[in-house]
């Protein structure tokens, strides 16, 4: 049975030296919701717990050596590890951070000299050819040494070698070897004496100069040839100092895990002081315990004598919302997922999850049946609950097996209308009723009989919802009301008899069913005062009030057709499925005779744009057809201390 | 015969998926938070190049050596560049409106000219965005080149632009010119012709567009007059002479009496009554910096625009200027990072 879990308020009180074994207990039992106590002691001399947590220094020390080597810390069994050997862990993980950085400058050291050579090879290759200058066969030394001229070697972005053309007035040339896509290689040759100001003038246009390396020597070629050979032996050294590090890391992981989990679990647990209130050497918590799990939080505090936990019922506690659990039976569970989607009821309000199960599965199986793709959304469904953990698996599971049971009924097994004919007719059964394609009228109406009743039970549900808050304008007199109710059903039964022929209504039938509802539902609110024994009051302008009744008078009867006609996309859609898979086996058979290729896809193709179509549609339904008449969400989560273990620090 | 369609009718679709596509690709809080921890200009490249759509610009960049201003010149090409794929797409290049980013750029670059004419200096070539050199009307190098207002007026005889320079020529060749008069009219003829160009749409397009570029100028409008009354308490025929005449949701009147506050005080006391005061009070933005605020408020707008554009010209205006924010908030980090500015100072020049 779907309800929402009963809650106990914990007040907690006890002596500052108790407070960290109190927050241990409420980190570990794993069923606290816990709240800031300052909202619910008042007292001037109040103030947080809160304190500089000493656990983030070395959080943050193992965040960095995460960072450094690119592992990622997990939770794992820490109980060798006491609370007191903090220190030691302290500065082990400073050593390994240390051995971490150093080997990882081993890294740099060599990846550094590795970029060198392979930037001077690049530049050198650049020497060997560009724009009709040809190789460079000229001692790259010897150009460097020339006496009066000064050389520059280096590169300019490819829009400032166009912006040369500007400087044709100065005494500098630039001798273009070679280009790609951002820059134009070269060197620039200038006077001694001018020098300073083609420097400046380069410099302006962001020219990288170049210098090539003492090692860089002879013509262009033999200083090419040098080189990839100081770049081979460079990558052989990265890679050995990358493994050196690889090793250690792996050795150190577990340790590395143990320290984390620990520290962690010490850290989140500082930080629940945030929530905590003193009053001089006193500590105050409060929060929220499910009471079914009320005993076994008592029983962590017995041997803690100076702490008192007094529990009450949460509806004593004026002051905090109280937080929802949905309790769920085993059907309904998954579907709870569209209700978190729409938001959580309030703590005294229902749990729609039952009703979201029973109708989604029912619409679902109804607009999608088919007894073999239903058997493969099962399929689907039960390997990305066990694969992904994924919730929509378990959904698809349930929906799967409605599927089947209105695929039998409708008498599809992939596509084929006719496949369990046979088995129909040794059971003596000769017509199916709600074969789509053979009996469209049949399919609509039971679409919208389906979508009358459960239009009726969501207002009968808004009612009961109502009179538990007592709010008589909700259950009695507005459009999802008793009122409501009534006029809508008096209105089905005399559409119903002038389609059947029957003589159904009458002016008093019309007067006291139809007229008068409308009238109450215009007169909701004053109403629904007038039963509080506040009086018949209006409480704005006569005219006002006559003018937005009106509309939304008239809103409400647009809406009841709407929404009625509104569930007749779920007949619409069990035509649809027929009528694709149709085309599905009208193509198979012109690919020449039931081609199982084209039936796999045609199949695979239907299943999964019908199969989020429909799955999209139901969820409209329920949302904007179903919740909007009963259920208004808004409730807060119970949401249990527990430690993240997700992100090293946040 | 195989007649062109007029680009201002024609169904531009595909363009408008394109540029909605691009702008999906757009930098997330998430890179503006990474760029601020960078602590060096070829940090910030390497981020753009590896994990932003700026990749394309940066291909082939060498971002560990990279200069502060050939960052910006490419971030600025970039901006360039996908304007002019833009165009291509569907090839809509011919059409008057479509071609008002290369008019900005001319008079973007004219204004600049004028500056290095007052300031006497001749390094306009640095920044000089010669990519563009093939668009403009006139040439872009010899615009660098320029050392006198006369040669300015007659590299620019054949434009639009003439007139108005030639009304503002000083008094005498060499004499100081008048820069923020220029500016004005430059401003002014800009945005009256790109208006006059909406006119071919008709209907909604034009209507909405043209309401998009009048709350654009009403604001750049509100914020220039703030800050003339804020930092040099200008009067309001001093502060009116400066503004744009273009109104929009606030009537000249209204905006008169904006410019005739006595203090900035009492500048934002009426502003606040104005169909903007209440729009940025209600969407709960800080005036505790008004100018920021107003600024915010802007890009909302342009955001807000963008996204519910049904034609293409609206689309086009609202995504080149959102491209243009999104370059103009990199280039404000990366200038912060090279001048060492404290991170939460940057963040709050960022518009996002």
């Amino acid at each position: 049975m779907s309800s929402i879990e009963k809650m106990m308020f914990a007040d907690i009180a006890g002596i500052d030296t108790d407070l960290d074994a109190v927050l241990d207990i409420i980190s570990s039992c794993g069923c606290f919701h816990m709240e800031n106590a300052a909202a619910v002691h008042v007292s001037g001399s109040k103030q947080s717990a809160k304190r500089e947590n000493p656990y983030t220094a070395s959080l943050k020390l193992l965040a960095e050596i995460g960072t450094l080597t690119g592992i990622k810390l997990c939770k794992a069994d820490c109980s060798d590890i006491r609370d007191s050997d903090a220190e030691k862990v302290r500065t082990d993980i400073r050593s390994i951070r240390n051995r971490v950085q150093k080997l990882k400058a081993e890294i740099k050291k060599a990846s550094d000299n590795l970029n060198a050579h392979t930037m001077a090879l690049e530049q050198v290759l650049h020497l060997s050819g560009g724009e009709g200058v040809g190789s460079l066969s000229v001692d790259i030394e010897q150009i460097f040494a020339c006496k009066h001229i000064k050389v520059r070697f280096g590169r300019l972005p490819t829009d400032s070698y166009e912006k040369l053309s500007y400087y044709e007035d100065k005494n500098f040339y630039f001798l273009a070897y070679g280009r790609d896509k951002e820059y134009v290689y070269g060197f620039c040759f200038a006077p001694l004496s001018e020098a300073e100001e083609i420097d400046n003038i380069l410099e302006s246009l962001y020219f990288d100069r170049i210098r090539l390396p003492d090692f860089v020597h002879g013509s262009a070629d033999d200083a090419a040839k040098s080189l990839e050979k100081n770049v081979e032996e460079d990558k052989a050294e990265v890679e050995k100092r990358k493994k050196e590090l690889a090793d250690y890391i792996e050795q150190k992981r577990e340790t590395l895990n143990k320290y984390f989990t620990k520290l962690k679990t010490m850290h989140d647990t500082f930080e629940l002081r945030e929530k905590v209130m003193m009053i001089r050497d006193k500590f105050y918590i409060v929060g929220f315990v499910p009471e079914r799990d009320a005993e076994r939080f008592k029983k962590y505090f017995e041997d803690l004598k100076s702490v008192s936990l007094v529990m009450k019922p949460c509806t004593e506690n004026g002051e905090i919302e109280t937080p929802v659990k949905l309790r769920n039976n085993k059907f309904a569970e998954p579907f709870s997922m569209f209700v978190d989607l729409y938001g959580l009821p309030a703590y005294n309000d229902i749990n729609p999850t039952n009703f979201v199960a029973i109708t989604y599965t029912l619409l679902f199986g109804i607009m999608f049946g088919d007894l073999g793709q239903g058997l493969v959304i099962s399929l689907l469904g039960l390997l990305l609950w066990k694969w992904k953990k994924m919730t929509l698996g378990r959904i698809m599971e349930r929906l799967g097996v409605s599927s089947m049971i209105f695929g039998t009924l409708y008498g599809s097994v992939f596509g084929y209308e006719e496949l369990l004919d046979p088995m129909y007719e040794s059971l003596g059964i000769s017509f199916l009723p709600f074969k789509a394609i053979h009996s469209i009228n049949n399919v609509l109406y039971s679409a919208i009989g389906i979508g009358i009743f459960i239009i009726i039970i969501s207002v009968i549900v808004n009612m009961v919802m109502g009179l538990k808050e007592k709010n008589y304008t909700r259950a009695l007199f507005s459009n999802n009301g008793l009122a409501g109710l009534v006029f809508y059903c008096s209105l089905l039964m005399l559409l119903l008899g002038g389609m059947l022929g029957l003589n159904v209504g009458g002016t008093a039938y019309v007067l006291c069913l139809i007229v008068l509802p409308l009238i109450v539902m215009f007169l909701r609110e004053p109403l629904g005062d007038m039963v509080k024994g506040k009086g018949f009051h209006i409480h704005e302008s006569l005219g006002d009030f006559i003018a937005a009744n009106f509309f939304e008078c008239f809103e409400f009867l647009l809406g009841y057709a709407t929404n009625t006609l509104s569930f007749v996309r779920v007949g619409g859609f069990v035509l649809s499925h027929a009528g694709m898979m149709s085309v599905v086996l009208a193509l198979a058979e012109m690919s020449g005779g039931m081609s199982p290729v084209v039936m796999i896809l045609g199949n695979l193709f239907v299943i999964v744009l019908e199969g989020l179509l429909v799955g999209i549609q139901v969820l409209r339904l329920e949302f904007y057809e179903m919740f909007s008449r009963y259920y208004t969400g808004g409730g807060k989560a119970f949401k249990p201390v527990s430690v993240n273990y997700d992100e090293i620090i946040e | 015969m195989n007649k062109k369609k007029d680009p201002g009718r024609r169904n531009l679709n595909a363009t408008m998926a394109k540029m909605h596509a691009v702008y999906g690709k757009r930098l997330r809080q998430e890179d503006y938070s990474a760029l601020l921890s960078c602590t060096s200009v070829s940090d910030a490249a390497g981020y753009l190049k590896r994990s932003t759509y700026f990749s394309r610009a940066l291909e082939g960049v060498d971002t560990e050596n990279i200069h502060r201003g050939n960052l910006e010149n490419i971030l600025r090409r970039s901006l360039m560049e996908n304007y002019f794929r833009m165009i291509g797409f569907e090839k809509i290049g011919g059409d008057e409106f479509y071609n008002y980013i290369i008019v900005k750029t001319e008079i973007d670059e004219i204004l600049i000219c004028i500056l290095h004419l007052n300031a006497g200096t001749s390094d306009h070539i640095t920044t000089l965005p010669i990519y563009m050199n093939k668009y403009t009307s006139f040439n872009l190098m010899e615009l660098a080149r320029v050392e006198s207002y006369g040669e300015l007026l007659s590299l620019t005889e054949k434009t639009p632009y003439y007139p108005i320079l030639k009304e503002h020529s000083p008094e005498e060749e060499g004499g100081h010119i008048d820069y923020p008069a220029i500016e004005l009219a430059l401003r002014t003829y800009y945005s009256k012709r790109i208006i006059e160009s909406l006119k071919k749409f008709g209907g909604e397009t034009e209507k909405r567009l043209r309401t998009y570029i009048g709350t654009q100028t009403d604001m750049i409008n509100i914020i220039n007059s703030y800050r003339m009354k804020r930092y040099f308490n200008a009067d309001a025929d001093e502060i009116k002479s400066r503004m744009i005449p273009i109104y929009m949701r606030i009537p000249e009147k209204k905006m008169d009496e904006l410019y005739s506050a006595k203090d900035d005080k009492e500048f934002l006391e009426r502003f606040s009554k104005t169909y903007y005061g209440r729009e940025i009070a209600e969407k709960g933005f800080d005036m505790k910096n008004p100018e920021m605020s107003l600024v915010q408020f802007r890009f909302l707008k342009t955001k807000r625009a963008f996204s519910r554009s049904t034609s293409a010209p609206e689309c086009f205006y609202t995504f080149n200027q959102l491209a243009e924010i999104e370059v103009r908030n990199i280039i404000r980090i990366i200038e912060g990072i090279r001048y060492s500015l404290p991170t939460k100072e940057i963040a709050e020049l960022i518009i996002t």
